[in-house]
């Protein structure tokens, strides 16, 4: 099944999945995947792949190690001692002035990014499933319209919108408000969105939607409760990428967030407490470490699903 | 696979969270104007000297003498107040007041006019930032920016025994403070690198050319034609390793911290450095003399700018509010005084307690006539250049430090010149 | 409709002696449905794309500031100062680097050590949590861990000094700092390409390498002529996806160097906020912005169109 009026090229992220959807029930023996014929490999070839392996490893965890040591280190071991750590340099005080600090409240941070990936995932979805369901079965050109305009939003970089956004929304009477950065943030999420869905409905037989209207309910009603459940996978996706993005999300919420709404993501937090004092590293580690330690165990404890559902569950072996 | 009861449990922490943050976190609720409280938002300039704690107590009597008005300090960050403003104008998120930023013929569209009050109309350089013979801005007193701060020990061990008073004898200086061991002149890498060059040249460009600032504006002469020749100087001080090598990795409060502690011999700085020296534990014993200009240069300028001007930004909407705050704070003797002392400002009739280097600085003060008086920068009122100078001379001066020709630079400067003028 | 049809009397569940519904567009029911299940969307999209994008033409044609309330048109006068201008200029090409060598070395590293980690071992999971963990953390704290790390006395600088190596001027010499830049980007953002190709090679039938081993093919040649061909989509969807999220660069490069030194590290995004807010050059920002559109829906397509034969012979296997 092929969309062939699509020219762009997120449209063969589609296919790639479609193509893993459409195959996994017909894998056997998958067990003997690529890995298999690592008993013909030499020894050499195996060292030297564990060798390389172990070098970038390090160079991956590393700055972690130091961004986590040095949160509880004074300036003068930061900067003399960089990669030990002793009794001795251990200290509490810089992580608890940052706890405490004024600047940046990180319980309160965190509180509100949560909040703000939890609706913009809500208002993402509900707004992108009924629309893609649409995308996906109709049949005239409108459809494949509508999917190209959403689809262009892919193309469109976020600054460029964002600075006219901010004399919409100050239109709407909207800027500096939550509503108005959920809006903003809901609507960059959308083309993306839309465009996996609809590729992801594309593959579920029309006998289900015969199926739904045949027990009288509305279109809509028979999409929530019917198509919906079966779209997990690829809503588990979504939800991936929408979290990751909107938590990191630094340049959206700094502008139309700014000062005069007291509100701090952890990302504007971050910049407001470390801008100027990058260089006072007994600033800047507690903060980071505060802002990214709860990320980071979280992402741990469910790698699994994040990178699954990221994978678009070709990972589960 | 996440099943409902991961997802659940998801929710239910998520929820309790969110929860939390709402105790914890007390957001503003962006001043709304009950009829009692009201709020005062101020963007203003945080440095080693003007610190947040320092600003929320200067106004705390403020808001004890008037218990309905609340003042709220904002803090622009790394990007600084002057860029702050009009991206918060843009956003329709103004603050009420605003400190640091002179007034432009731009920018004066969207201020407040002051000129029905007194003390705006009779305050420190009010004429100097007038725009059209209207005032929009009252400051607390005059910094003077065209100063050599020194070390002198160094000058001591270097052989220098009187300061110079030209640029060749302050070359000839450099040389044997250098063949003495010592770093002759300390810099840095942000905001700061343009100090260094702008306080050898503006001495003898503006000296020279008193009208330097508006013919550079509407282009009647060029920056290579009257700037050019003391780029091409600094950047000889720089080939010959006048300048601390480590300039373009070092930031402003780290430079500083390095010249107190007694490692650099000269530090080019503004007066408010009077402040960072009198708060320093156990600084280096430091002098201070006025930048000199070329030979032949009558009379050398010196920049002058006014020290913590305030301006109230017409969106605001407690402007009777904003005015009284203002007012207070440049007429309020402690509060003036205040002012004056943290940032080494100065102010005729205003006299504190001064640490020695202080009281050296005063000296020059006394000595410098008015007439002298020139702004630094991308100047203010009616001396003013294009939008992004302060900016670009400082790109370029890091460039110099990275060693690029001056030829360059120059060229560099008057391509940006010729793209800029309106 | 006929399609449906034609499915429907081809189940063979016991439904098939049920009327079919119609599912024609002719419905004014269904149309409604269509519309209120895609209207919301689409509503968001134009106020947050459509309408900013149609705005930030008209005002790339001004010489407003953001605040005036006058402003005069001037023509194609910004778009020729975007050309023109040394700053937008460096900055475009800076991006342009970036975005290039970046993804060459983002896909090449991701598709090399997807390749070796391909397995299903324990061992390759953990290393596959250690590759991907840096493209959760937000861009901005990136950026300050590294300024961190690189800079005069930071870790590296202070080890190497420890060895008697003199100190290195990652981010204070002009060369340097865009090496540094590039090579930050790509240690966070490599992950994420290792992922989508990981998904990408274990979609690949087994069936292929145990026939290819069975006629003796050696690793590397399997790799070359099976996998590679075979994930031709998915080097497609990295390839088009780093491109265009690379030229967008800016919260790691604020963080890391703030376009210094000497403003060398400024990238298009960098250069577009700052002449849009900071330097109250709004009509300027937007011109640059609708420059960057253009090239980065270009460049999208471009590789998109290069691409669709390596793409047509993967999914025809």
């Amino acid at each position: 099944m092929t969309i062939s009026t699509q020219t762009t090229g997120p449209n063969i992220a589609g296919e790639v999945y479609l193509a893993d959807v459409r195959r996994k029930p017909r894998r056997t023996g998958r067990r003997r995947g690529p890995g298999a014929a690592s008993e013909r490999t030499p020894l050499a070839v195996t060292i030297v792949k564990w060798v390389l392996l172990s070098l970038l490893a390090l160079i991956m965890l590393v700055p972690m190690y130091i961004l986590v040591i040095s949160a509880f280190k004074p300036q003068a071991d930061i900067v003399l001692h960089p990669l030990a750590i002793t009794p001795d340099m251990f200290t509490f005080d810089y992580l608890w002035n940052a706890i405490t600090s004024e600047k940046f409240n990180v319980v309160g941070a965190y509180g509100i990014t949560l909040l703000f990936v939890a609706l913009v995932n809500f208002f993402c979805i509900v707004l992108s499933a009924p629309v893609a369901y649409v995308i996906a079965r109709g049949r005239t050109r409108w459809h494949v319209l509508l999917l190209v305009v959403f689809v262009s939003g892919l193309f469109i970089p976020g600054q460029v919108t964002l600075i006219p956004v901010v004399f919409v929304l100050r239109v709407l009477g909207l800027i500096n408000t939550i509503p108005g950065f959920i809006l903003f943030e809901t609507a960059a999420t959308l083309p993306v969105t839309i465009f996996l869905f609809s590729a992801y409905l594309r593959t579920i037989p029309r006998d289900i939607d015969e199926a739904a209207a045949l027990d009288g309910a509305s279109r809509m009603r028979a999409f929530w409760s019917c198509i919906f459940p079966i779209m997990r996978p690829v809503v588990a996706t979504i939800i991936v990428l929408n979290s990751i993005g909107v938590w990191n999300d630094f340049v959206s919420p700094q502008i139309i967030l700014g000062p005069g709404s007291g509100i701090h993501t952890v990302t504007t937090g971050v910049y407001a407490a470390v801008g100027e004092y990058s260089t006072d590293y007994t600033v800047l580690f507690p903060t980071l470490l505060l802002a990214i330690a709860p990320a980071v165990v979280f992402f741990i404890i469910m790698q699994r699903h994040i990178i699954g559902g990221l994978a678009a569950g070709a990972t589960k072996g | 696979m996440i099943t409902r009861r991961t997802l659940t449990a998801i929710g239910a922490g998520a929820a309790a969270v969110t929860l939390l943050a709402g105790c914890s976190s007390s957001p503003q609720s962006g001043g709304d104007s009950k009829d009692e409280k009201v709020q005062l938002r101020v963007l203003v300039n945080v440095t080693p000297n003007l610190t947040e704690d320092w600003w929320n107590e200067l106004v705390a009597p403020f808001e004890k003498a008037n218990p309905n008005i609340d003042v709220v300090i904002d803090n622009p960050g790394q990007e600084g107040v002057s860029a702050a403003v009009p991206r918060l104008l843009a956003a329709g998120q103004a603050p009420d007041i605003v400190q640091s930023v002179s007034p432009s013929t731009d920018l004066a569209e969207e201020l407040v006019d002051l000129s029905d009050y007194d003390w705006a109309k009779n305050g420190p350089l009010a004429d100097q930032y007038s725009i059209d013979g209207k005032y929009y801005m009252a400051g607390v007193g005059v910094q003077l920016q065209s100063l050599w701060f020194y070390n002198k020990d160094a000058f001591e061990q270097a052989g220098i025994t009187d300061v110079p008073t030209t640029v060749d004898e302050l070359s000839d200086d450099l040389a044997k403070l250098k063949d003495a061991g010592w770093t002759p002149i300390q810099t840095g890498g942000d905001w700061m690198s343009s100090h260094a060059l702008q306080t050898l040249a503006l001495p003898s460009v503006v000296g020279d050319n008193p009208d330097w600032y508006a013919d550079m504006d509407s282009g009647k002469t060029t920056f290579s034609k009257s700037y050019g020749d003391y780029t091409e100087l600094y950047a000889d001080w720089i080939s010959k390793g006048y300048t601390n090598a480590d300039a373009l990795g070092v930031k402003y409060v780290d430079a500083e911290q390095n010249f107190l502690a007694g490692n650099a011999a000269l530090y080019p700085m503004g007066s408010w450095f009077v402040g960072s020296e009198a708060k320093a534990t156990d600084p280096a014993p430091i002098g201070v003399f006025r930048a000199p200009a070329v030979d032949g240069v009558k009379d050398p300028a010196m920049g002058a700018n006014i020290a913590s001007p305030y301006v109230i930004m017409k969106e605001s909407e407690h402007e009777e509010a904003a005015a009284k705050l203002v007012e207070w704070l440049v007429t309020d003797e402690d509060a003036v005084m205040s002012q004056l002392e943290v940032d080494g400002n100065y102010r005729d009739g205003y006299e504190y307690d001064m640490t020695d280097l202080g009281k050296e600085l005063l000296q020059i003060v006394s000595d410098t006539p008015a007439s002298a008086y020139t702004p630094t920068g991308g100047g203010y009122g009616e001396k003013k250049l294009p939008d992004g100078y302060s900016g670009e001379i400082n790109t370029q001066t890091q460039a110099l430090l990275g060693g690029t020709p001056a030829d360059d630079v120059n060229s560099s400067m008057d391509a940006w010149f010729a793209a800029n003028i309106q | 409709m006929a399609d449906t049809v034609a499915r429907l009397a081809g189940t063979t569940s016991s439904r098939a002696k049920v009327t079919p519904r119609r599912r024609g567009l002719t419905s004014w029911q269904d149309r409604l449905a269509g519309v209120i299940m895609g209207g919301p969307a689409l509503i968001v999209f134009i106020a947050m794309f459509l309408i900013p994008m149609v705005l930030a033409v008209v005002l790339s044609f001004t010489d407003w500031n953001g605040y005036s309330l006058h402003f005069d048109f001037i023509g194609l006068d910004n778009y020729a100062k975007a050309f023109k201008n040394p700053r937008t200029i460096d900055a475009a090409a800076f991006t342009a680097v970036i975005a290039v060598a970046g993804t060459i070395l983002c896909n090449g590293i991701g598709l090399g050590v997807a390749a070796l980690i391909a397995g299903n071992g324990r061992g390759n999971t953990v290393l596959r949590t250690i590759f991907f963990y840096p493209y959760i953390i937000s861009a901005l704290i990136i950026g300050f861990l590294w300024s961190a790390i690189l800079s005069p006395q930071g870790a590296i600088n202070s080890l190497l000094t420890q060895f008697g190596v003199s100190p290195l001027p990652f981010l204070t010499d002009v060369t340097f700092a865009k090496v540094s830049v590039i090579l930050t980007i790509v240690w966070s953002h490599f992950g994420f390409n290792m992922i989508l190709y990981l998904a990408g090679i274990k979609s690949v039938p087994a069936e292929y390498y145990e026939a290819a081993t069975v006629d003796g093919a050696s690793r590397w040649q399997q790799f070359k002529s099976i996998t590679v061909p075979l994930i031709a989509p998915v080097v497609t969807v990295n390839l088009v996806l780093t491109l265009v999220g690379l030229l967008k660069a800016y919260d790691i490069i604020l963080a890391l160097t703030d376009g210094g030194p000497a403003a060398s590290t400024q990238t298009i995004v960098y250069q577009i906020l700052r002449d849009s807010f900071a330097h109250a050059n709004l009509g300027f920002g937007a011109a640059q912005s609708i420059v960057l559109l253009v090239v980065t829906a270009a460049i999208g397509l471009a590789v998109t169109f290069a691409r669709r034969g390596a793409d047509q012979k993967a999914s025809e296997s």
